[in-house]
């Protein structure tokens, strides 16, 4: 994980642990199932984000499982709020944080030949629809639009005989942007 | 229920006019996939203008060492693609580099009295070296490598010389396809089809010893050199010409070509050949050793052939290792031993001691008294070799950053002399 993760990951607990003591607060689980439908066609995604709801508002940090283009883990911080604090409502949503390459075996020889991808930049933001089940729990149904960014490098020795031999690199810049549908249970 | 709608048109309509036009806008939807990767772009100078430059120009710091050649207390050392050093080695702790003769597309050298062969891409050129220091260009011999014509789409301007490379990166949208926005370069991915970066080394110290990675070799009056798949033959009894005598076809992968005696032993990508060249004019297969396709620079000291086998883009295979074949009955070579190597190139003995150039294992000396068990006596690290030439006690490396000199008149305490740093 980058440095830069880790700080933000570490202020976010620094941060749900004040919030915690004011006891106004309540751990809350948002997991997904859902697609991604994009030029590079329809993709299957799973996300959980686990954190911290206020009233009508709840944050957290998220993860999971993408698979539109190449597949890939995205890491974020996600932020919600409810129109109101009724059983059923509206709610607006954004991610953002960083996607994480997980290329399957396959990918890696693609037509391209790339041998290493590196991470970019995730973001989202949608609307969604929650309807309140017992106590805490809700169904949750979102559509948004969602991008991610991976960047890949293609290394190449040219043939010669006296090393060092000179190596060529092709570098390799995907900016994804589709539009997520999700389907989900809080608790 | 009046709260709600009010709720939705007041807060969430906005939100969702917003979500909407960003969905059915195309370019918020359309993926930007990019690709970046390197060409080549040609300058080419008129043919006249480079003959005319083949000629001892002012010295130049060594950025790209290839083969080398002995020629009495001068080193010629080949600047791949660029042309030849000439290095006073009149002091071997101390060599000087004098002159520097460009010839584009240069990577082998010849000397046969006071003329230096060398190839310039596909050309052969003369040069009489009469004064190092003062070297003239002769006449060019055309066409006798023809592999080192380009290919994959690039055409060259034939009636003209392309004498460096500008490289440039450049960026396609992967979305419109792969691209091509250059209709005159060469593309890096193609090179590998190409001969341009194909760098082969060594040279051949005039008589006898020479490198093993040489593509041309000097036999009294006749000049043989190898292109992929043949084997050409020169007269060169006349001083200032060479008239290709014969043109010997061999098998497809043909790689160095190395001199001892009456013989000449061709290392090729599948084997080792050795043809008898008692009629110069004529050589005759005798015997061959096939191996695993690798790349396979060879010398022999009459008895024994020493192969070295390697893999790479260019060598394919997956063999790094030491052969010692047996050729004393050279109708029918014997492999006697196979030592493992690291990614071994060029190879020089002298007496007992077989020098291995390593690759980034560095220069492994070794006792070869006895050819079935050969000893390492010691391993030079911290270099990047990739031919020898060991003469008179005196061992010249060529190495990704420089040319070494080594003492070894005493082979239990062998000593770098000096080094001519690579300035990259």
């Amino acid at each position: 994980m980058s440095k830069k993760m880790y700080f933000l990951v570490s202020g976010f607990v620094f941060w749900a642990a004040v919030v915690s003591a004011q006891q106004k607060t309540s751990f809350s689980s948002q997991n997904y199932v859902g697609i991604t439908e994009g030029e590079a066609g329809t993709s299957f995604q799973l996300q959980t984000i686990n954190g911290l709801r206020y009233e009508t508002w709840f944050g957290g940090i998220g993860t999971g499982l993408d698979y539109y283009y190449l597949r890939s883990m995205p890491l974020f911080f996600s932020l919600s709020k409810s129109l109101n604090n009724k059983k059923r409502s509206f709610f607006i949503s954004g991610d953002a944080g960083i996607n994480f390459p997980w290329a399957a075996k396959s990918e890696y020889y693609s037509y391209y030949g790339i041998q290493k991808y590196f991470p970019g930049a995730y973001w989202a933001s949608g609307i969604g629809y929650k309807i309140g089940l017992r106590g805490n729990d809700a169904l949750l149904f979102t559509i948004g639009y969602s991008y991610k960014r991976l960047k890949g490098e293609s290394e190449y020795e040219l043939p010669c005989l006296n090393p060092p031999c000179p190596v060529n690199k092709d570098r390799f810049d995907y900016n994804l942007k589709r539009i997520s549908l999700r389907a989900g249970w809080m608790f | 229920m009046s709260v709600l709608k009010t709720t939705i048109m007041k807060k969430l309509l906005p939100v969702f006019t917003v979500f909407l036009i960003a969905l059915f806008t195309q370019s918020c939807l359309k993926d930007k996939l990019t690709r970046t990767y390197s060409i080549y772009v040609p300058v080419y100078k008129e043919k006249s203008e480079v003959y005319n430059n083949i000629s001892s120009n002012p010295a130049r710091e060594v950025k790209a060492p290839g083969k080398i050649f002995l020629y009495g207390n001068y080193i010629f050392l080949n600047e791949v693609d660029k042309g030849i050093h000439v290095i006073d080695n009149s002091n071997p702790s101390h060599p000087v580099i004098k002159a520097f003769i460009d010839i584009p597309g240069n990577l082998d050298i010849a000397v046969k009295g006071n003329t230096l062969y060398a190839d310039l891409y596909s050309d052969l050129v003369l040069v009489d070296i009469s004064n190092p220091l003062q070297a003239q260009f002769i006449r060019y011999v055309p066409n006798v490598f023809p592999e080192r014509n380009y290919s994959s789409g690039f055409i060259a301007d034939s009636s003209r010389i392309i004498v460096d490379w500008i490289r440039r990166d450049t960026t396609v949208d992967l979305n419109s396809g792969y691209g091509r926005p250059c209709t005159n370069c060469l593309y890096a991915s193609d090179a590998m089809n190409n001969s341009f970066l194909k760098s082969s080394a060594a040279g051949a110290f005039a008589p006898g010893i020479g490198g093993s990675m040489a593509r041309f070799s000097l036999v009294n009056n006749h000049l043989y050199t190898v292109n992929n798949w043949s084997l050409g033959v020169f007269d060169i009894s006349a001083p200032n010409d060479a008239q290709r005598i014969s043109t010997v076809n061999l098998n497809w992968g043909i790689e160095t070509i190395y001199p001892f005696r009456n013989k000449l032993f061709i290392g090729s990508q599948t084997g080792m050949f050795i043809y008898d060249i008692s009629n110069p004019a004529v050589p005759v297969r005798e015997g061959q050793f096939i191996h695993a396709r690798a790349c396979d620079p060879v010398i022999s000291d009459g008895d024994y052939a020493y192969v070295t086998l390697r893999d790479g883009t260019l060598c394919s295979g997956f063999n790094n290792q030491l052969d010692v074949v047996d050729v004393r009955n050279i109708m029918s070579p014997v492999l006697l031993r196979t030592y493992a190597m690291s990614n071994p190139h060029g190879l020089s003995k002298s007496g007992n001691l077989l020098f291995v150039c390593d690759g980034k294992d560095g220069l492994k000396i070794y006792d070869a008294a006895v050819p079935a068990s050969i000893s390492l006596k010691k391993h030079i690290t911290g270099i990047e070799p990739f031919d020898a030439i060991a003469w008179n006690n005196n061992l010249v490396v060529t190495a990704s950053d420089g040319l070494y000199q080594y003492d070894y008149s005493n082979p239990q305490n062998i000593t770098l002399r000096s080094r001519i740093t690579v300035n990259k």
